[in-house]
């Protein structure tokens, strides 16, 4: 047992300042995920501290406050526990992620209301914590950029429930009576679309013209009216006709009926 | 899907985040050219982003119901992770002289008596250090999670309380181990050193 062999037996200053793992997720331009040098010097001072002060220092306030853990910090410490055969340390801090996260979701999430708003909340927490487990390299983005990865997690989860919504958005009643009915009481698990403008005639009528559009409509008006993608490249840029791999007239067709059930709801906006 | 896909699929969607900050045409084609295998989720992405950025925010739900989530989210993470250990946990130390602990002390910069209430748990487990678990665990040659369920089981009761004792034996309160550690006979240098890290 050699003293300078110890992993602990060097100076104070040293002692917390370990070794940081670098990632393993590849980037799509070539070369490793990379952790700000800001986040890897934080990790690398809290590293050595006991449980109870880490957890003191991710408890103090939100993300953003001075001197609190910061997320990406947080993701490190709950796997690098998981991956070295601990627990303990992964279970205190786990609940205090999740929980800025829920914060973040009901500030954020938009689009869907009530029971399957709950539902994609749930989802996303309930994914987030699955791949904080996930062996390999998941969750390495979340180390680098935590807000980002948090957002495309939640953008995914609303794209895979929106889809499942879909079928069942189509089936249901939307008479205002219905509407009504949903919006007295919170045991009604309707999924309805949320846009939340001025009136609730307003508010109804694009719920309804949401919901009687084809996915490819939607998909198309949305494409097209909200990111500004041109129908056939004349606009130098990508085209919905090559995106969507349909023909121009296809294209032209889908644009044509879902703006038509926009204006006939009177939800052009 | 199989999990191969999915996890390309996953990395597809954080470079696509990662490249822009808002959805935009030029970003989606070159994240299609990259992946074209999943140019059809790339999309559906690229409208639901959209969607999230152009539509108001939902009523808020209050943090009422955060709890809930949270602890559903919880459980999900621990059928991952599967049971905690059920038996007690083993001994660590169990199999080392005298010496050898004297030794282990040394090289961890702590006193004997700091070591005997870290193997009898005397010192609350979360107030040890994670660097110096690790470095027990190291030297000890056992899994992290061992000295870590060593560490939270229930205080041991000192082999001498249980003889010639007019009431049953129980064990002695836990300290901090920061308070262990100013009791310790340290010297100050290293005393310091290990409160700075508690």
């Amino acid at each position: 047992m050699s003293r300078s062999a110890s992993p602990v037996s060097r100076p104070a200053e040293d002692r917390s300042s370990e070794q940081v793992a670098p990632l393993r997720r590849r980037r799509a331009g070539g070369g490793s995920l990379r952790r700000p040098p800001e986040v890897e010097a934080e990790i690398a001072a809290v590293l050595g501290w006991s449980v109870e002060r880490i957890v003191r220092r991710a408890r103090a306030g939100d993300a953003a406050a001075p001197g609190c853990l910061s997320s990406e910090c947080l993701v490190h410490l709950i796997r690098h526990d998981l991956r070295g055969g601990g627990r303990r340390l992964a279970e205190r801090l786990a609940p205090l992620l999740l929980a800025r996260c829920a914060t973040i979701l009901r500030r954020s999430l938009r689009g869907f209301s009530g029971a399957a708003r709950e539902d994609v909340r749930a989802e996303i927490l309930g994914r987030l914590a699955e791949l904080l487990v996930a062996p390999g390299d998941a969750a390495d983005f979340f180390e680098v950029r935590f807000a980002r990865a948090f957002k495309c997690l939640t953008i995914d989860v609303c794209r895979r429930e929106r889809r499942h919504l879909e079928r069942r958005v189509l089936e249901a009643d939307l008479t205002p009576e219905a509407v009504g009915r949903e919006a007295a009481g919170p045991a009604a698990r309707r999924p309805l679309w949320t846009t939340a403008p001025p009136s609730p005639e307003a508010r109804l009528a694009l719920r309804q013209a949401l919901a009687a559009m084809s996915a490819e409509e939607r998909q198309a008006l949305v494409l097209h009216r909200l990111i500004g993608m041109s129908i056939n490249g004349t606009r130098g840029g990508p085209s919905l006709v090559e995106v969507l791999g349909v023909s121009e007239r296809t294209v032209r067709n889908r644009l044509r009926r879902a703006e038509a059930k926009l204006v006939d709801s009177g939800g052009r906006r | 899907m199989s999990d191969e896909r999915r996890s390309s699929l996953h990395a597809a969607l954080e470079d696509f985040v990662a490249a822009a900050g808002s959805p935009d045409a030029a970003t989606l084609e070159r994240m299609i050219s990259h992946h074209p295998q999943h140019a059809a989720e790339l999309t559906d992405f690229a409208v639901e982003w959209a969607l999230q950025e152009g539509l108001p925010a939902s009523a808020d739900a209050g943090p009422a119901d955060d709890e809930r989530l949270i602890a559903a989210a919880l459980e999900r993470l621990r059928a991952r992770l599967g049971p905690a250990g059920g038996r007690p946990p083993a001994d660590p130390f169990a199999r080392r002289s005298a010496t050898e602990l004297r030794a282990l002390a040394h090289r961890l910069d702590l006193d004997l008596s700091l070591l005997a209430k870290l193997r009898h748990r005397r010192i609350v487990a979360d107030s040890v250090p994670r660097g110096l678990i690790r470095a027990l665990a190291a030297a000890l040659e056992v899994p992290l999670a061992a000295i870590e369920a060593h560490l939270a089981a229930p205080p041991a009761i000192a082999s001498d309380a249980r003889f010639k004792a007019a009431q049953k034996p129980r064990a002695e309160r836990q300290e901090t181990f920061a308070e262990a550690v100013r009791r310790s006979r340290l010297d100050p240098g290293t005393r310091e050193r290990w409160l700075a890290s508690c």
